[in-house]
């Protein structure tokens, strides 16, 4: 039976999709770069000369990428309330709420958060499926990259949450501290360990005529793994701060 | 087996009482559960040891066992089941080898992969006829049956004792023998016998025979596929030679009787070869009478003939002929004659072959498909409609949001959170289903060339195969059975391994799939198709006459002549075509006029009439001549090879007739043509059409 404070979070998410607010109009400049992206990445030659170069169009690949890195950061900056739809209450709030248990709160929350990117990826549709003949889309490759780019918000949403339980609303710090992270997380460390890169699981969705084995399968243990870790962690912040707050 | 039961129910008789009747009920049971139990494991292993040894291959390649290298050759595989019945595919591979040059594999880059579906019955033997391509001896030709992803059988042919470079005459015949004609004086001919069951079943088989001399036999035995590729192959340019034996009634047969230019009423007798020797060119030793089959009336020409009585008589067919000696070339006299070889390479037109390098063999002419891709049969949607698109969009989720702030929500910003419903389905239906699609795509253009006098025509296909995502390339396709070959590849990439199938609808496989690749292929068939033009000139008038007798529209018609081209009206099926024109008036070629074409009434209709008139041009620059006593007529028409729409494959088409017709002076100026406008507002031109 699924807690009232799961419905009740969800309920909020979805009242938020009607409200606005500042998390859909920073998303609408995510959608004006992703829109940017596909018109600098259309096919500028003609088909014939793409195909005697061999070489086809990665718009897809491209566009999918940016709305993935959109949402990622989206989801960070909401997670760091940073960011928050009209009539959204901040996660401090929720957590005050003391007959609400922390692992129905968390559910709740990433419930909550999983409709909003729903959402975002809606928003982003239709840049993509302009893209997606073009690009030589294909919907199993399509909704591998949806359920990668579900787990990727999630991470970046509970990693935005934990630094918000950590350090608040620090002003610059903070600002500094996300855009670091996000700049770490989505680019160096995916260069660095390519299983964990987005990049790496669309280029293999789209644009190669053999996949790698196993290359989604890579991606989707990395972060899940890292979202089991996460939970862990927000759960316990959410905690400790609860029993700082009794103590006090 | 009784004992064992009574002494088991002895050793458990304290508790166990078994009766003599249910000991023997016991006793049947188990030596029936026995039995099955064997025979079960007996069939298992014969079937599995059965499904290879039980089945026979017979295959039988080129002509008597030689092919011409880099022709198209027959084969011919008897497939002998004598096990379970089976469901499969008989595959014939060429340049499949593996490392070890061991066991040829299917999955050598280069190789090509000829199959047929194969059902066979329990003891059922049939035959398969294949007509491959083979350009390389040193790697053997492998056959093998296929089922369900398992090998049953396998042959291989070893082509290095087989190939040679000369041209074949291929005879059919019991006692003709014409081995003096083997590389007669540096000619590279090489004679071959072959047996009438081993004739190609489709004409491109005789692609390596320079001439066919049937001799004593009928054509009766062969199969229909076999007669119709012998007739094919002569309308298509072939020779067939043939000669009178002492059966008077063979070629009285129903067969050669339609090949034959004439038919001998009986038999003349000729006292001696004196006036022969001088009407052929080499004295003909006869001391006692000959006789000569007495042919009285013949189409054709009688190339050589004693008074009234052709003794050589020949006939065009289509592109081809059909040579028919009414002497018997293997009695007396003529068996010992000197003057046959000359005779021979005289009939047969055997001079010195061209001389061929393997570079010119791999010579690569550019695809006439790529023309159409050029031209924007197959095209990326533009810029401009993207634009439009995503500022619609995002000026619409801009406004929305603008205009609405926490809960004061206009209509449109309650709408806003439901704008990709209607957005996302619009961006895939035009930019992907309709401008686009996402998968695998097909352009294909078909040159006709109907041959003159026949009631076919050569059909010339290029097609081009691409995909631009993870799909399988095969391509299938109906209406006509060409023979096709993959183009090679670019300078440093590798080779593909194509699979040709043949069945109930053709099939091009290409393997391992490369993305943004254009695989490029070119076919050849025999279509019936009958169109005749003539072109008369009359000062500086061209008239031009063209009967449509194909059966297909022709959509759109130009007259090419010199350097200028006429556009014609267009023409329905069964329709005949006058039209006149003055020479001046006809459009300059030089520049291409794109523009004044594309306004053509049958053209300007076409969805994709930029990549037709594009088309036109490529076949325009190979096929026109320039000479003042030649034209081109070219029509732009529905191929009768189609794609058979597979899921995730777009096709483009582009159908074009082309006809060199021979103008010849008109002396009397037709009264029933009229000069003034044509149809269509094409100043200077007079019509005048009709269904007949």
């Amino acid at each position: 039976m699924i807690h009232r404070a799961v419905i009740l979070l969800l309920k909020q998410a979805l009242s938020s999709l009607w409200r606005g607010g500042e998390l859909y109009r920073a998303y609408f400049g995510y959608l004006l770069l992703q829109a940017i992206v596909l018109v600098l990445w259309w096919p500028k030659s003609d088909l014939a000369s793409a195909l005697e170069r061999g070489v086809g169009s990665d718009v897809l690949s491209a566009v999918v990428v940016v709305a993935a890195g959109s949402i990622a950061y989206t989801s960070l900056r909401a997670g760091a309330e940073e960011l928050m739809a009209d009539g959204q209450h901040s996660l401090h709030e929720w957590r005050q709420v003391a007959a609400l248990p922390t692992g129905w709160l968390v559910a709740g929350y990433l419930a909550g958060h999983a409709l909003t990117t729903a959402h975002l990826m809606a928003l982003s549709a239709p840049i993509v499926l302009t893209a997606w003949g073009v690009g030589g889309g294909n919907w199993p490759g399509l909704l591998l990259c949806c359920a990668g780019v579900m787990l990727l918000a999630l991470n970046y949403r509970m990693l935005g949450a934990l630094l918000y339980l950590r350090f608040g609303h620090a002003g610059s710090l903070m600002f500094v501290a996300l855009r670091g992270v996000f700049a770490v997380v989505f680019v160096v460390l995916a260069f660095m360990f390519p299983p964990s890169s987005f990049l790496v699981l669309t280029l293999d969705c789209f644009a190669s005529a053999a996949p790698r084995a196993g290359a989604a399968v890579q991606f989707f243990v990395v972060y899940t793994l890292a979202a089991a870790i996460l939970t862990g962690l927000l759960c316990r912040a959410i905690n400790g701060l609860r029993s700082r707050a009794a103590l006090s | 087996m009784v004992r064992s039961v009574k002494t088991l129910s002895a050793t458990f008789g304290a508790t166990v009482r078994i009766g003599p009747a249910i000991v023997r009920w016991l006793t049947v049971l188990l030596t029936a559960v026995c039995s099955a139990a064997g025979a079960g494991l007996q069939s298992t292993a014969s079937s599995q040891a059965g499904s290879s040894s039980q089945m026979g291959l017979q295959v039988a390649l080129g002509f008597s066992g030689t092919f011409r290298l880099d022709h198209w050759t027959p084969l011919s595989v008897v497939v002998d089941n004598r096990g379970s019945a089976i469901a499969g595919y008989l595959e014939v591979m060429t340049g499949a080898t593996d490392a070890t040059g061991g066991r040829p594999e299917v999955a050598t880059p280069g190789a090509v992969v000829y199959r047929q579906p194969v059902h066979l019955g329990r003891g059922a033997k049939q035959r398969f006829r294949f007509t491959v391509h083979l350009d390389n001896f040193a790697v053997p030709l492998l056959v093998r049956v296929r089922s369900g992803g398992r090998e049953i059988t396998r042959h291989t042919v070893d082509l290095r004792r087989r190939f040679t470079d000369a041209r074949l005459l291929v005879v059919v015949s019991r006692d003709a023998d014409l081995d003096y004609l083997n590389d007669s004086r540096g000619r590279r001919t090489r004679v071959v016998y072959p047996h009438p069951e081993l004739l190609p079943g489709r004409w491109r088989g005789y692609d390596g025979a320079a001439a066919v001399v049937v001799h004593g036999v009928s054509l009766e035995a062969l199969s229909k596929s076999q007669f119709d590729a012998l007739e094919q192959w002569i309308e298509a340019g072939g020779t067939l030679v043939v000669g009178a034996s002492a059966d008077f009634s063979i070629v009285h047969t129903p067969r050669l009787a339609g090949l034959l230019p004439g038919l001998p009423a009986g038999t003349r007798t000729l006292a001696n070869g004196e006036a022969l020797g001088r009407i052929l060119g080499e004295q003909v030793v006869a001391t006692r009478p000959f006789s000569i089959h007495a042919v009285d009336r013949f189409r054709g020409r009688a190339r050589a003939a004693t008074g009234a009585w052709p003794l050589i008589v020949e006939e065009a067919r289509g592109r081809g002929r059909v040579i028919y000696l009414t002497f018997d070339v293997s009695r007396y006299p003529f068996a010992d004659w000197r003057g046959l070889p000359a005779m021979w390479l005289d009939l047969l037109r055997l001079g010195p072959p061209p001389k061929t390098g393997l570079s010119d063999r791999s010579q690569k002419h550019e695809s006439l498909v790529i023309a159409a891709i050029e031209g924007g049969a197959l095209a990326y949607p533009g810029h401009l409609g993207v634009v439009a698109f995503l500022s619609f969009y995002l000026c619409l989720l801009l406004l929305g949001y603008a205009t609405s702030a926490g809960v004061n929500r206009t209509p449109l910003g309650r709408l806003i959170p439901l704008a990709p419903l209607v957005f996302a389905p619009f961006a895939y239906a035009v930019f992907s289903a309709q401008l686009f699609t996402s998968g695998a795509k097909s352009a294909l253009v078909t040159v006709i060339e109907p041959l003159p006098g026949s009631a076919y025509a050569l059909m010339d296909l290029s097609l081009a195969l691409f995909a631009n995502r993870r799909v399988p390339l095969r391509w299938r396709y109906a209406g006509a059975a060409p023979l096709w070959r993959g183009m090679p590849p670019a300078a440093g990439e590798p080779a593909l391994t194509w699979t040709f199938e043949h069945g109930s609808t053709g099939e091009v496989i290409a393997e391992p799939l490369r993305m943004h690749r254009l695989h490029l292929l070119q076919g050849q068939a025999l279509v019936p198709f009958s169109l005749r033009a003539q072109a008369l000139r009359d000062g500086d008038e061209l008239e031009l006459r063209v009967d449509n007798r194909s059966g297909a529209d022709l959509r759109a018609a130009w007259l090419i002549h010199q350097d200028r081209i006429f556009p014609l009206a267009p023409m329905t099926a069964g329709h005949t075509l006058r039209q006149r024109a003055a020479l001046a008036q006809g459009i300059a070629l030089d520049p291409w006029p794109a523009e004044q074409l594309l306004a053509a009434p049958g053209l300007s209709r076409e969805r994709d009439a930029v990549a037709k008139v594009d088309v036109l041009r490529a076949v325009l620059a190979r096929r026109r001549t320039g000479e003042t006593a030649t034209a081109l007529f070219a029509g732009l028409t529905t191929a009768p090879l189609a794609a058979v729409s597979g899921a995730g494959w777009s096709y483009h088409s582009t159908g074009i007739v082309v006809q060199q017709v021979a103008v010849e002076a008109r002396r009397q100026r037709p009264e029933e043509v009229d000069h003034g406008v044509g149809p269509d507002g094409m100043a200077g031109m007079a019509t005048e059409g009709g269904d007949d």
